[in-house]
């Protein structure tokens, strides 16, 4: 009887994919949320939230007003910042942090 | 899941957070909601203190300052007495009028000791227009 062989990497490679699988399927572990007086092109208005796994992460805008300009990121586990563009600029903004298991 | 006001260094929020669990920080003051009518409040004494009002900045151009002479705005512009000249001149190399500028009422009593019938509380007083804006 003939016997297939897979190489190490592949096995490797497929039950990384069967981790993320598993991962995703557990879904969301946290969703925060907020308004926040967003800061300037060089001043970057620094937010606390409650502690994060970063690379399981993400950020989002949820509302700004007409001609909005905003750059959103996770600066560590337990803060995000925003910088405010334009007329953007010291305005207030709603965002959202969801992290997946 | 708690809620918090954030303040800055001044203790006036920057914003409000709904998070996913408790935080312990000095610049997260808990709330009941995520109310964002809390922002630019001051956290004073265990009490949340509204914002003052900002002052309203009465700024007009220097045109839409000679269009509140109305009819009497020709005769002042082309009188050639040296007092009035000097008002023109004054506002004339101007960026803007400033309505609330102490000196101004000064300015249009001048205008009005030359002989010209202005109403100076109108002038200065008037709502400021989209129109008349810098």
């Amino acid at each position: 009887m003939a016997q297939t062989v897979i190489d190490p990497a592949t096995l490797a490679a497929v039950a990384g994919v069967k981790a993320d699988i598993a991962a995703i399927s557990k879904g969301i572990k946290s969703v925060q949320r907020g308004v926040s007086t967003g800061g300037t092109s060089s001043s970057e208005a620094v937010v606390t939230i409650s502690s994060v796994n970063t690379a399981k992460s993400m950020v989002t805008l949820l509302s700004a007003g007409p001609s909005s300009v905003y750059q959103l990121r996770l600066i560590s586990s337990t803060s995000l910042g925003i910088f405010g563009y334009y007329e953007s600029s010291g305005k207030p903004v709603s965002w959202e942090v969801v992290e997946w298991y | 899941m708690p809620y918090y006001a954030q303040i800055n260094d001044s203790g006036a929020v920057v914003g409000v957070t709904q998070s996913a669990d408790a935080i312990n920080a000095e610049h997260m003051i808990p709330i009941e909601s995520l109310d964002s009518a809390l922002l630019g409040c001051s956290w004073v004494d265990g009490q949340w203190v509204a914002p003052a009002p900002v002052p309203e900045v009465r700024h007009i151009t220097v045109g839409a300052f000679f269009d509140r002479f109305g009819a009497a705005k020709w005769g002042i512009l082309a009188d050639t007495t040296a007092t009035v000249q000097a008002v023109i001149k004054d506002a004339s190399v101007r960026k803007y009028i400033d309505l609330d500028n102490p000196e101004l009422s000064g300015g249009i009593a001048l205008l009005v000791a030359a002989g010209h019938d202005v109403d100076a509380t109108s002038i200065i007083n008037a709502p400021v227009q989209a129109h008349e804006l810098p």
